[in-house]
């Protein structure tokens, strides 16, 4: 059972607590590409996939290229891509994310606490260094030195997945290995990874488990204390309030008020959202009580009154135009209102900065066409729920909202 | 470096620094884990339009540094939340977009070859089988890419294909000829 919020606050070493602000700005960048600087000054740029800063594991890049030459011979030549590439902790230099803001940083939340989010376990930061040792047992080795990745892209023989591990200026990773670098076809990596036999270096597997490690894939789950939010939930069993209280709310910039004024929630009513704007209602998927389309912006108040009191709830999402207006049920949706320019609107959140590429948030569900989503969903269908709109919501039908967790404790430790 | 132990303490403080790959790094210190000596870096200012970076860096390659002021711990506890569906997602998508990349990118064919495949595909469909440049799925162009090797589709297309190849290697050789 995982030590509740309350009966660990008081044996939190201050240390434990920057190792947390490690561990989330970390996982604030999974997900992104960012580049990484070895010690001979390679630089490499991929989608962070997982880290673990602990002895001797490192971060994973996915789909990584080489964009930076350093002084000592590297496995791979400049400009050549493998689909994993694993730097470890002694050869790491510096992750660099390009054009990013913490999304704490600033006084600035992306999601809003809710009661319906789910209440999970700690994280289980060694699953995470389980992940790495088997990114590190899957990789490839021949026993050939002069082999380079560029040998294995040219001669156009399709294998499916290459790991290519980086050690500083070494040809070969081991005595006993070397690296083969090679594109991965166009499936899916994840499968293709699992399927691919391979031969792991003795040097390279860890026997560790590690505690700082960061990755989406890992198992691990988090605590959400009551004021933890994920984004858009809606049930079917709750109404959408009917009053908001717009005068202690301020009102985010929207497209139709540029001017606006930062959106910052008051603590009792963050569960209140106010409706984007639809401009364009289904008729067959939306309730026919809906008559009213309120306007983004300053007039959150009345607005979400006026929307709250029509809105019904029904079971599937309903796109206007951009905007899908999340419909109540038990599982997890989300209104998308219509890109604008400018920070986005939080009815219900801290309002957050505009860095042009953070945060891009993809739901689960369908491919589908990126779309920003600068403005937070109000569509409300429960007391304890509150929809949240991250920046930039690639959107796709079905999908599942995502529920945000605030890591309250992470190996029995509490955010400080 | 001495300077960690310090840097522990300065969390929030702005820093001007200088690695030993000769970085110049300017930022926020948003945290700092002894252990591994990973210093977290925010970099840029709240300005609008400023590049705001994040850096990850070990403090042991931190050559010099220089203190510009004291600011209070930018991370707000209370507000530290992550969305692991949306990570997930957003590698998903960030994995999706390198892939079709890294299909534009052709194998084995000359860095010419390749300005030819990134003019032509700005407003024409193409993609690679092998050193061929298909366009519009009918159209293909072989080494070297001149306007005689434009093969195959109806001739509209083949014309067509043939008159903007033609122009983007005059542009390719105006900007080359510029350069030089």
């Amino acid at each position: 059972m995982a030590p509740t919020k309350e009966s660990v606050s008081e044996e939190i070493p201050a240390a434990s607590s920057l190792g947390d602000a490690l561990l989330y700005a970390t996982m604030c960048i999974v997900g992104l590409p960012v580049e990484v600087q070895v010690k001979d000054g390679s630089l490499y740029s991929g989608v962070l996939h997982t880290a673990c800063f602990d002895r001797d594991h490192g971060i994973v890049l996915k789909k990584a290229t080489k964009i930076g030459k350093g002084k000592c011979r590297a496995n791979l030549a400049l400009g050549d891509c493998v689909d994993t590439l694993i730097v470890l902790s002694s050869d790491l230099v510096q992750v660099v994310v390009r054009g990013f803001v913490l999304p704490a940083d600033e006084g600035v939340v992306d999601h809003v606490v809710g009661k319906s989010t789910e209440s999970v376990n700690q994280v289980e930061s060694h699953s995470c260094s389980r992940e790495i040792e088997r990114e590190e047992n899957r990789s490839i080795f021949q026993n050939s030195a002069s082999r380079q990745v560029t040998e294995s892209r040219a001669d156009g023989d399709k294998e499916d997945n290459s790991i290519v591990e980086v050690a500083n200026g070494a040809p070969s990773l081991s005595p006993s290995s070397n690296i083969k670098g090679r594109n991965s076809h166009l499936a899916s990596l994840p499968d293709q990874l699992s399927s691919q036999e391979i031969e792991a270096p003795k040097a390279l597997t860890s026997s560790d488990t590690s505690t700082s490690v960061c990755s989406t894939s890992s198992t691990s789950i988090f605590d959400i204390t009551a004021n933890s939010y994920a984004t858009g939930l809606v049930t079917s069993n709750t109404t959408i309030p009917k009053k908001i209280k717009g005068e202690s709310i301020i009102a985010k910039e929207s497209k139709l008020n540029p001017d606006a004024k930062v959106f910052t929630p008051t603590a009792t009513n963050y569960r209140q959202v106010a409706a984007p704007v639809p401009r364009f209602v289904s008729p067959s998927q939306m309730s026919n009580s809906l008559s009213v389309v309120p306007t983004i912006g300053a007039q959150l108040g009345h607005e979400v009154e006026s929307f709250a009191s029509r809105f019904t709830v029904p079971s599937k999402v309903v796109p206007y135009n951009n905007l899908i207006a999340a419909q109540a049920g038990n599982g997890t949706h989300y209104a998308r209102p219509e890109p604008i320019q400018g920070t986005p609107f939080m009815p219900q959140g801290h309002p957050r900065p505009h860095p042009p590429q953070a945060n891009i948030l993809k739901f689960q569900g369908t491919a589908a066409q990126p779309i920003q989503l600068p403005m937070a969903p109000p569509i409300m269908a429960g007391e304890n729920q509150t929809l949240v709109a991250p920046m930039h919501v690639p959107f796709a039908q079905p999908y599942a909202v995502p529920q945000p967790v605030m890591i309250s404790d992470v190996n029995g430790y509490i955010f400080r | 470096m001495e300077g960690s132990v310090g840097e522990e303490l300065a969390v929030g403080c702005v820093l001007s620094l200088r690695t030993t790959l000769n970085d110049e790094i300017e930022g926020q210190i948003v945290a700092y884990d002894r252990p591994s000596n990973i210093l977290v870096i925010q970099e840029g200012s709240s300005k609008a339009g400023a590049r705001r970076n994040v850096r990850l860096l070990k403090a042991n390659y931190i050559k010099d540094f220089t203190f510009l002021k004291k600011a209070e711990d930018p991370l707000d506890v209370d507000k530290c939340f992550i969305d692991l569906a949306g990570l997930q997602a957003r590698e998903d998508a960030a994995l999706r977009q390198a892939e079709i990349e890294a299909e534009r990118i052709g194998v084995g064919v000359t860095s010419e070859a390749q300005s030819i495949f990134d003019a032509l595909s700005k407003t024409l469909p193409v993609h690679w089988d092998k050193t061929v440049i298909v366009v519009m799925n009918e159209v293909r162009v072989s080494s070297p890419y001149l306007p005689e090797n434009v093969t195959g589709g109806t001739p509209a297309a083949n014309d067509r294909v043939k008159k903007v190849l033609e122009l983007e290697r005059k542009r390719l050789q105006a900007r080359n000829s510029s350069q030089v």
